[in-house]
């Protein structure tokens, strides 16, 4: 088997269980003040009235061999973030930088070299792969385009070594997609994904449309891919439990923007931040004789077109005060890199 | 239609694990063969086209194959061996400054003419000559092509005179050009005398005649393949095409059974290839057409074989013709404006008058005028006058059999629905894709001209366009072509903009590939499929606005016909097969059509996108 | 809502302005100087007079200012036409084009607003029978016949017509005009009976391609609704068949195939070249025909460009209903 590891080398252990986020400096992707607003157009000539702040001023970094969990509900702006830190969505401003090199400003030939350590895993399988094409050429595609092989040869062997690494018989090269299941889609993908090599991967919501017990499968590959290839991940997710397990740190965002963040253990063992504590509690625990008390927000997400003022969830915060509804709430540290937004004191 | 898909069984062959899995086309295939009506439209369909395709070979006054003699076309060149020679010694003797002379008056002549005329002019001036040995290459020629009609049919004794009379000819060529007068008087007079030679005592004889010695000579039978010789190249490529698609089947079973060994994923990987072959192999029969039979040969103004034959001035010793025996512009004033021979009131007697109806009146009921009639003439080769299949669907106002313009005027109406079809299918997808695919203003710009395109009156444009610009064919499909082609510009661009914001299209961007690489690879594939549906119904779309064009009087122009065309012969109630026929035609057409269409769309539709 | 329809109407100017010059510009290109042909014949009798021949065809060339150079032809057309004065015709020159275009959309438009109902009065009923008898025979024979008539082609239609029923055929309506050689004797009635019959056949032709057309998108229009998720809702409520056919699914069906209809109008104006040539119904298809004919510029300017004005409007009324029916669509 050749050495498919993490290029980047000696220096990367596996996961840093230290838990602090590394420096921007020393990360492998670094992502600061990124935002990304669409624009919304009436009227007669198409004027822009409003925009639709999908990522509000993230910043997050990512370390060599470590998972960040990015968690929120559906429209937080948490797959946009992670495309755009791909930058396969265009952010409106920001800095994006991998091992060093700013992310925004590559062009052509350089973007595409780029491009090849950072690869994303898809949500959905069934549109994920390209209906025409067999599981050798989607497989293999990435291969030929940047002229990895030599020759056909080289090429199926590649492939062949790929299809197993994510165990899959090798035999089903010459298949299609549509005979495949979503589970196995995946699997797929993530074949797809790891052709190239890269140091870093953004999994898209990767599990969230399969089977449960389908879920586990492919959590558990994507750990044991992560330690034989020294892999760093963005996990994007809407369920917490998921995250959980496979997570070094976690980040939660409401509304475009990042409201706490921690180590795992942290953050599921102390959540500070009001909403991070109605997530959790919204997670069934396997313990009967925990029974904690489920706290329903009120009301709905507001629009990201139009924010509230203050701190974004003062509209369903269940411990609201006044200065919430006005003032953006401050960043507060509660210790070993666990900070949270809020204006409540513990 | 062969169908390559069976299910997923294993291949043959033992000890193979590995499946076949269908891939897309074997999908559509499967589905499409499934359905009876648009197997049998297929068939019919190319049934239609190989009519319209193989048209020379199933009407024609000429053909397909004679032995024989041909009288006055010997008599044609041997007439004007002399004055070939006599030309030829002229322009020798004139020499250089006779050319530069010939070339200063047909400036002059070409200087007063204007506009349209100058423009025929110029064109026909196209080929002249533009040296002094080409002008006098020409002449030459001209005695070759005399001479060589009148040694295929000469017995080989007389060879050797029409040899001496080209050596000398040659002599005259060489002596001009290197401007020698004294060897161009010499060369000259020995052609003078050969021709002479020539014209005296090879005339033919009579059919019925004795030869006399040293004055006519019995003319010998030879072979001749008139029809091919009226092919040209494209008539080559397409016919080789269509006999390989025709036989697809045939050769199709016999590639993957015998050279593949049945092997379906080899099968799959042999499309291309097969693909190359029936666009290669009909080229390459159509360049070798190229080089040997080369350009226009040169005809000489004699009467048809046909004619020939009829009148006595030619004899058959075998003689093929097609199977309708007449041509598409064939015109028998005796015989105008006559019903399908198979219907009651198409009979005629000695005279010419109908057996039945108006014209088996001698004298007009109406008017008390004698109406005359004159007698039927009928053809050598062509069926009696009052045998059923003569005139299957009628003849026209100049006499002409309408099946045989049916057939060729397949080819017309085909031909434009087809290319027309091309052309929009090729604008409307490029302009769909730049729109959908890059979106922003470009989009915009474009949606925009699309919804003005959209506003026209489509068909009143078409007919503007072609009546005012001529209608020629290629005005036709370029005008069809130039409005119609926002449907597909439509249906491309919903798809692109579908498609680009897919996750495999997304995914090909993060693994790094060009924007061109994903377009041609990712998403073009993907979109074609209503793209195939509109234009299968494009193409029917295109023959009906092509006859309706023709019909109006702004199609193809006579005599070259055009199923629209020939409706519009005469509006006259009596001549009723005028107007059924050509419009059946049509009608029938564009049945076919649509059911492949209706056929292919159910083929396509959404659950095999995302299977 | 208003804005919407405010925006689709601003960009019909610019449509229509796209229009005119494109066919400006294709007569403009034509081969052939119009001058010449109008005044032929004329000039001819006047060199025998011995009159001044070219002042006459310079006179014709000033006229319709043939001599300008295109943006000027165009902006003096654009001047004149505002105030809906389309000039003259190129060889009757005392007779006002929008005159007789207007004397003939007298005629083209009530055809084809008669075509259109009776289209829908016909494929309505038979779309939905054939929906509702999915696959009895019924259906079958239905979706054969309308695939047949789908299929053809309008002048042909129109000739096997007047073949079948005109007066070599059953004889049963004439196939010339629209009216009789002595219909100004008439009195009212015969008159307009005399009118109505012999536009039978010419509407008929008109009338058979919508029918095919529109029944087939209610059928299908119909099976779509049938199966969804509302209709066995209502059924699981115990409501008749026949209530859920007409309240429901009819009336649901029904809107794309009405919205429809505000297009169906322009296609048979731009169509009735063929059916007016065939019938010699004086529409102004066949105006616009006679116009080419003669290359009378002005006369197919006129023509083309009401008829593009009609089809927009068409268009126009289209999607305001759409809009109207559907709120989702001015939000876009």
């Amino acid at each position: 088997m050749s050495a498919t590891g993490a290029g980047g080398g000696a220096a990367t252990s596996r996961h840093d269980t230290s838990g602090l986020e590394p420096a921007h400096e020393n990360a492998l992707l670094s992502v600061r003040n990124l935002k990304k607003y669409f624009p919304v157009r009436k009227g007669l000539l198409s004027r822009i009235v409003a925009h639709v702040k999908a990522v509000d001023d993230v910043t997050f970094r990512v370390g060599a061999g470590e998972t960040l969990g990015l968690v929120g509900e559906s429209g937080c702006g948490k797959t946009t973030a992670g495309r755009a830190a791909l930058r396969l969505i265009e952010p409106s401003s920001g800095l994006v930088s991998f091992e060093g090199r700013d992310v925004l400003a590559a062009r052509g030939a350089d973007l595409r070299r780029l491009r090849r350590h950072m690869q994303i895993i898809f949500q959905d399988p069934y549109a994920s792969l390209n209906p025409r094409m067999s599981v050798a050429d989607i497989v293999g595609e990435g291969l030929k385009v940047h002229r990895l092989v030599s020759s056909r040869a080289e090429l199926e062997s590649r492939v062949g070594e790929l299809l197993e690494r994510v165990r899959l018989d090798p035999s089903f090269v010459n298949r299609y997609p549509h005979e495949f299941s979503g589970g196995q889609r995946q699997r797929i993908g993530i074949a797809r994904a790891l052709s190239l090599s890269p140091k870093f991967i953004v999994c898209d919501e990767a599990v969230s449309a399969l089977d449960v017990s389908i879920q586990a499968q492919i959590i558990n590959l994507l750990m044991d891919l992560r330690d034989e290839l020294g892999l760093s991940y963005l996990f994007i997710a809407h369920d917490l439990s998921v995250v959980q397990h496979i997570s070094d740190r976690v980040a939660v965002m409401y509304l475009g923007k990042i409201v706490e963040r921690a180590r795992t253990d942290q953050l599921f063992a102390d959540p500070r931040h009001p909403y991070t504590q109605a997530l959790l509690s919204a997670v069934p625990k396997a313990d009967p004789k925990r029974r904690t008390e489920r706290i329903v927000l009120q009301g709905d997400v507001p629009s990201p077109m139009n924010p509230p003022p203050g701190c974004a969830f003062h509209t369903r915060c269940p411990a609201v005060l006044d200065v919430c509804r006005v003032e953006a709430p401050p960043l507060r540290d509660a210790g070993g890199g666990h900070t949270y937004s809020c204006h409540l004191d513990t | 239609m062969s169908s390559e898909a069976n299910g997923g069984g294993a291949a043959g062959g033992a000890g193979r694990r590995q499946t076949y899995s269908k891939d897309y086309w074997d999908i559509v295939l499967g589905e499409l063969s499934k359905r009876r009506s648009v197997r049998l439209a297929t068939v019919l369909l190319v049934l239609l086209y190989a009519v319209a395709i193989y048209a020379p070979f199933l009407a024609n006054d000429l053909p397909l194959r004679f032995v024989g003699t041909d009288y006055s076309e010997y008599r044609g060149a041997h007439r004007l061996v002399t004055v070939a020679a006599g030309d030829l010694v002229r322009k020798a003797e004139q020499g250089e400054a006779g050319f530069d002379e010939w070339e200063a008056r047909e400036e002059e002549r070409g200087a007063q003419l204007e506009d349209s005329a100058k423009e025929h002019w110029l064109e026909s001036r196209a080929g002249a000559p533009t040296s002094f040995e080409a002008w006098l290459q020409l002449d030459r020629g001209s005695l070759d092509i005399r001479l060589e009609t009148m040694q295929r049919q000469l017995a080989p004794e007389h060879h050797a005179l029409l040899d001496t009379a080209r050596d000398a000819a040659d002599a005259v060529v060489d002596a001009a050009v290197a401007g020698d007068a004294e060897r161009v008087a010499t060369a000259g007079q020995r052609l003078t005398d050969a021709a002479g030679e020539v014209k005296g005592t090879l005339r033919a004889a009579k059919y019925g005649e004795e030869p006399e010695d040293g004055r006519t000579v019995a003319l010998q039978p030879f072979e001749s393949w008139p029809v091919l010789g009226t092919l040209t190249w494209g008539d080559v490529y397409f016919m080789v095409l269509w006999a390989l698609v025709i036989l697809l089947p045939v050769w199709n079973r016999v590639w993957n059974g015998l050279v593949l060994g049945g092997d379906r994923p080899r099968i799959r990987k042999a499309r291309r290839p097969k693909v190359a072959l029936l666009v290669v192999l009909p080229a390459i029969a159509a360049l070798a057409w190229l080089a040997v039979a080369g350009d226009d040969q040169a005809k000489l103004e004699t009467t048809s074989l046909k004619e020939a034959l009829t009148e006595g001035k030619a004899e058959a010793v075998e003689v093929v013709f097609p199977p309708i025996v007449f041509g598409m512009a064939e015109q028998n004033q005796s015989e105008t404006f006559r019903p399908p021979t198979w219907s009651d009131g198409a009979g005629i007697d000695d005279e010419g008058y109908y057996l039945e109806g108006a014209r088996s009146q001698r004298v007009d009921e109406a008017t008390g005028v004698a109406q005359s009639a004159t007698p039927v003439r009928v053809r050598y080769g062509e069926p009696e006058r009052n045998d059923t299949g003569r005139h299957l669907l009628g003849t026209d106002s100049l006499g002409r059999d309408l099946m045989a313009r049916a057939v060729w005027g397949a080819r017309i109406s085909l031909a434009v629905g087809l290319i027309s079809t091309v052309l929009l299918v090729f604008i409307g997808t490029v302009v769909g894709a730049l729109a959908g695919y890059f979106g922003g203003w470009v989009d915009i710009v474009i949606s925009r001209i699309i919804e003005v395109f959209q506003c026209f009156p489509v068909f009143f444009l078409i007919l503007i366009v072609v009546a005012f610009r001529g209608p020629s064919i290629l005005n036709i499909m370029v005008a069809i072509g130039i409005f119609r082609w926002t449907g597909v510009a439509r249906l491309v661009r919903a798809e692109f903009i579908r498609l680009r914001s897919q996750d495999f299209v997304v995914a090909s961007q993060a693994l790094g590939m060009t924007s061109v690489r994903t377009i041609f690879r990712h998403v073009l594939p993907n979109a074609m499929g209503p793209v195939l549906v509109a234009a299968t119904f494009a193409v029917a779309s295109g023959i009906l606005t092509e006859s309706a064009l023709s019909f109006l009087g702004f199609g193809v122009q006579l005599p070259v016909p055009s199923w629209g065309s020939l409706l519009v012969e005469s509006r006259n109630p009596e001549y009723w097969w005028i107007q059924v026929f050509p419009g059946l035609l049509v009608f029938v057409t564009v049945i076919l059509y649509n059911l492949v269409g209706e056929g292919v769309r159910d083929a396509l539709d959404p659950r095999l996108k995302e299977a | 809502m208003l804005q919407y329809i405010l925006r689709r109407i601003l960009w019909m100017v610019p449509t229509m302005f796209g229009i005119t010059v494109l066919l400006m510009l294709v007569i403009s290109s034509a081969p052939g100087d119009p001058a010449a042909i109008a005044t032929a014949g004329s000039l001819e009798t006047q060199a025998e007079a011995g009159a001044d021949t070219a002042s006459t065809y310079e006179k014709f060339r000033e006229r319709f200012h043939l001599d300008e150079p295109f943006h000027v032809r165009y902006g003096l057309w654009v001047s004149d036409v505002v105030t809906l004065d389309f000039g003259p015709e190129f060889f009757r020159p005392n007779t006002q084009v929008s005159t007789e275009l207007w004397r003939r959309l007298k005629v083209t438009v009530p055809l084809s607003l008669i075509a259109t109902l009776l289209s829908y009065l016909i494929a309505l009923p038979l779309g939905i029978l054939s929906a509702v008898k999915r696959g009895t025979f019924i259906d079958k024979l239905i979706t054969l016949g309308l695939f047949l008539l789908y299929s053809l082609p309008t002048f042909w239609a129109g000739l096997m017509l007047m073949l079948a029923f005109g007066a070599s055929g059953l004889d049963w309506f004439p196939v010339i005009g629209l009216h009789d050689k002595d219909a100004s004797t008439f009195d009212t009635w015969t008159y307009v009976w005399d009118t109505v019959w012999h536009g039978v056949l010419p509407v008929a032709t008109m009338t058979y391609g919508g029918v095919a057309y529109l029944s087939r998108q209610m059928r299908v229009g119909m099976l779509e609704t049938i199966k969804q998720d509302y209709i066995r809702t209502a059924r699981a409520k115990g409501l008749d068949r026949r209530t859920i056919i007409f309240k429901h699914a009819v009336r649901n069906s029904l809107i794309p195939v009405i919205t429809v209809f505000a297009t169906i109008l322009p296609i048979l104006i731009g169509g009735s070249v063929l059916v007016e040539t065939i019938f010699n119904v004086p529409g102004m298809g066949l105006y616009a025909f006679e116009g080419l004919v003669s290359r009378d510029y002005n006369i197919v300017m006129a023509t083309v460009t009401i008829s593009s004005f009609m089809t927009l409007l068409g268009f126009l009324l289209s999607d305001i209903l759409y809009a109207v029916v559907d709120p989702r669509i001015a939000y876009e």
